[in-house]
């Protein structure tokens, strides 16, 4: 369990992930407190070919965060070429500049509302099966201990 | 005298046999007594039939009516059965052979008043018609390309000045709350709606800003784009190296608007299709001319190649867009070296 004392320590974590299902890829956005605006972007990532994404500002309703960040729902795109037009691949910077080819993405829950997002993703195509999918989403909700990723529902 | 009237008819009679124009003769019955080769290229050979049978309804057959102040093509008052009325110059449509249905020019004119002799002369119209349509593009094109700009400038003042005002208004209101004595669970919503409501704020000034900066307006190019660089960067992680040279600090409405938006297209396609990181954007004056050039080392493509990726509007309207302000676009692309695109404005 997370210490409230001592940072959590993301990097160590996203990288046994990233290790445990073979991604190519995996990164983390974390809400910003609201004085910032809820300004949104990219903070931890491992396997990025580039700094490109780390400059963009992530909107709620835009791009893969912002989707999940929106509806507080998991997404898994099991096949890009299949899933987003090529035209309408810019939309999604992410994808296009880390150039990832399967992947799916986490909404992480703290008092009912988005505080973050987990990518993991692969740059080959197909890799994301929802098997994969479901034990990502299994294990970091036994990692990421303060925060869970399924919606509280009232039953 | 005789002479020059033997001239006479031997011209007349070459001109009716070699000019494009098509001439037929009817008489009182509306029989064609006579018709030049230029008519018969132009008729269906069954209606050639039925003219050489005699039956004067054979022009109808090919005519599908000519143009007055009510139609564009109608048989009310037929030139043929009113040769009373004037019909020195009109236009009427034929069918043609091969070629469908065809706008003439024509004159009908009786040329022997005794026997009831009239000549039908007809001039194709097609070319002109083209000349005419390309002309009536151009000022369309204009008139679509100044209204869109109108009602994107309309809107996005409404969002600006009223829509997002009434909206911190209520976010003021929404402040004065924490103020008030209320218990904590109160608190922490009101502070998540205080959140939302400053997102949407945001979104809204975003919208507006899209639509049309207020920015260009107010302050001028090198700000506008200064901020839209900013924004393509903080959206999309494209960098935009931009530096600007400029004499005035504003230029002409019109001037200001079409390099914004072709410098906008430019950098889209940019992100869209070049897979660059960065990307050179350069505003400078030179020799009398605004210059815009925007540069990438992409991928480039082939500028011969037909299959456009995107829509293929995208470089049409931006060259559509220049020459509303007598400026010249010059796209260059090597597939692998990048491409540039450069605009040139006179300013005189």
């Amino acid at each position: 369990m997370m210490n409230e004392k001592s940072p959590f320590n993301y990097m160590k974590e996203l990288q046994k992930l990233k290790d445990s299902f073979n991604f190519d890829f995996i990164a983390l956005a974390l809400a910003q407190p609201i004085e910032h605006y809820f300004v949104h972007k990219w903070e931890y990532a491992l396997g990025n070919r580039s700094d490109r994404f780390k400059r963009i500002m992530l909107k709620p309703g835009k791009g893969i965060a912002g989707h999940v960040f929106k509806t507080g729902k998991a997404l898994l795109v099991h096949d890009v070429e299949k899933t987003i037009m090529p035209s309408e691949l810019f939309n999604y910077p992410v994808v296009a500049t880390e150039r990832l080819k399967s992947f799916g993405a986490i909404p992480l829950y703290q008092n009912g509302r988005v505080k973050g997002v987990l990518l993991g993703a692969y740059r080959e195509r197909q890799q994301m099966t929802m098997q994969k999918f479901s034990e990502f989403k299994q294990v970091v909700d036994a990692t990421f201990g303060s925060y869970y990723n399924e919606e509280m529902v009232k039953r | 005298m005789l002479f020059q009237k033997l001239e006479l008819s031997s011209l007349l009679m070459k001109m009716f046999e070699n000019t494009a124009e098509v001439i037929f003769f009817f008489d009182r019955e509306g029989k064609v007594i006579a018709m030049n080769d230029a008519a018969k290229q132009i008729l269906n050979p069954d209606i050639l039939e039925q003219m050489a049978k005699g039956d004067p309804r054979a022009i109808c057959l090919a005519c599908k009516g000519y143009t007055n102040e009510q139609e564009l093509q109608t048989c009310l008052s037929c030139y043929i059965a009113n040769p009373q009325d004037d019909f020195s110059s009109f236009q009427v449509y034929l069918d043609t052979s091969g070629k469908g249905v065809l706008p003439y020019t024509a004159s009908f004119q009786t040329i022997d008043e005794e026997n009831g002799i009239r000549v039908f002369m007809l001039r194709n119209l097609t070319k002109q018609f083209r000349t005419q349509e390309k002309l009536n593009e151009k000022t369309m094109m204009k008139n679509v390309i100044k209204a869109q700009e109108d009602e994107r400038k309309r809107i996005s003042r409404e969002l600006h000045d009223s829509v997002a005002q009434e909206m911190l208004s209520s976010l003021v209101d929404l402040r004065v709350l924490k103020y008030m004595d209320v218990n904590k669970d109160v608190m922490a919503k009101i502070r998540q709606t205080e959140g939302s409501l400053m997102r949407l704020l945001d979104d809204i000034r975003h919208l507006s800003v899209e639509l049309r900066p207020a920015t260009l307006d107010d302050l001028g190019l090198e700000a506008a784009f200064r901020t839209h660089f900013k924004w393509i960067e903080q959206n999309y992680g494209l960098l935009t190296e931009f530096s600007a040279e400029l004499e005035a600090k504003r230029y002409e409405d019109e001037i200001e608007t079409v390099v914004y938006r072709i410098c906008q297209e430019a950098v889209f396609n940019a992100l869209k299709y070049a897979h660059v990181d960065v990307l050179t954007v350069r505003l400078y004056e030179q020799d009398g001319n605004l210059t815009l050039q925007v540069e990438d080392r992409g991928i480039g493509f082939d500028m011969n190649s037909r299959d456009a990726k995107g829509t293929g509007l995208g470089l049409y309207g931006m060259k559509e867009r220049a020459e509303l302000v007598d400026g010249q676009l010059l796209i260059q692309s090597q597939v692998g070296k990048g491409t540039r695109i450069r605009l040139e404005i006179p300013l005189a």
